[in-house]
């Protein structure tokens, strides 16, 4: 078993390797993206009830909550692979560090215009200064400051080493994040859905929201691999493989 | 209800309509736009290799 997945590593770890897997894994990946997302779209937007409290406007959730998850998520999984990329020197993990930044900042965007349009009808305003809606805004430029570190440095090791750092010392943000509604007086509502104890929402609201959580995992999972894929070729244009690829093309 | 609310009320969600619609509106350009950008990113590439290889080699 362990020896199985350390061949695949190895075999993900080639970028030729790589280029050729994952072209075979999108067009499945976003598939269920599509298949999940439209499910939970139809049964958040037609099938759950109204909101006791709340009314209409709680059906921004199902946006609104899975793609703040997902802002931290990438954030976390492509410090991981930045540190992969620092220490091992592979290629294919400084491809998917940086080809997360801007899937990660589309998230972070979405979120917070989400967030703003839901707390107009709830709070009365668009945006308040607290401590939630303010570490989600420096994450959306963490992600900036990452790709704008990139496009600055010619070298792409010198610029995949540079951005490693930011994105490792901006990881500090994802806990302030979590636990600024726990740790500070603010506007937003405190954990729905990841209590530990008992989740303080419907059934029938919380399977479309998980749907499209999930849903917008596959998204990411495709969206990376293909930018990868892309920047692997643009970083390799001058190898065999590369050559193979357009000759072939 | 506020002049944008009333405007958009005519919607399914009546005056919540503008706020949710708006949001994946939002939503759908902002993944639809990443999402294309990065499927397209290996093709657009490919052919700019190539046309920069028959540049230098006309034949």
């Amino acid at each position: 078993m362990f020896k199985t997945i350390k061949n695949w590593f190895h075999l993900m770890g080639s970028p030729r390797s790589f280029d050729r897997i994952a072209g075979k894994i999108i067009p499945w990946l976003i598939a269920i993206f599509t298949l999940l997302t439209l499910t939970g779209l139809y049964l958040g937007l037609v099938v759950a009830p109204t909101d006791y409290q709340q009314g209409e406007s709680y059906r921004i959730i199902y946006i609104h909550v899975p793609t703040a998850w997902m802002s931290m998520l990438i954030y976390v999984l492509m410090a991981i692979a930045a540190t992969v990329g620092l220490i091992w020197r592979i290629k294919v993990a400084d491809a998917i560090a940086s080809a997360s930044a801007p899937i990660g900042a589309a998230f972070t965007f979405i979120a917070l215009v989400t967030g703003s349009l839901w707390g107009k009808p709830m709070w009365g305003t668009w945006w308040v200064w607290d401590a939630r809606l303010t570490s989600e805004l420096i994450l959306l430029f963490l992600y900036f400051g990452y790709m704008a570190l990139q496009a600055a440095i010619d070298e792409p090791r010198t610029a995949a080493r540079a951005s490693a750092l930011l994105a490792i010392v901006g990881v500090v943000n994802i806990p302030i994040i979590h636990y600024s509604v726990e740790w500070w007086n603010t506007l937003h509502q405190g954990a729905t859905v990841t209590k530990i104890d008992k989740p303080s929402i419907d059934i029938s609201m919380l399977v479309p929201l998980l749907l499209m959580t999930f849903g917008f995992k596959f998204y990411y999972a495709g969206a990376v691999l293909a930018r990868a894929r892309g920047l692997l070729l643009e970083r390799e244009q001058n190898t065999n493989w590369v050559k193979e690829i357009i000759a072939n093309d | 209800m506020t002049n944008i609310e009333q405007l958009f009320s005519f919607l399914p969600y009546g005056k919540y309509a503008f706020y949710i619609w708006t949001s994946y509106a939002i939503c759908i350009l902002v993944m639809g736009y990443t999402l294309v950008r990065s499927l397209r990113m290996r093709t657009t590439l490919i052919k700019q290799l190539k046309d920069n290889l028959k540049r230098i080699f006309p034949e």
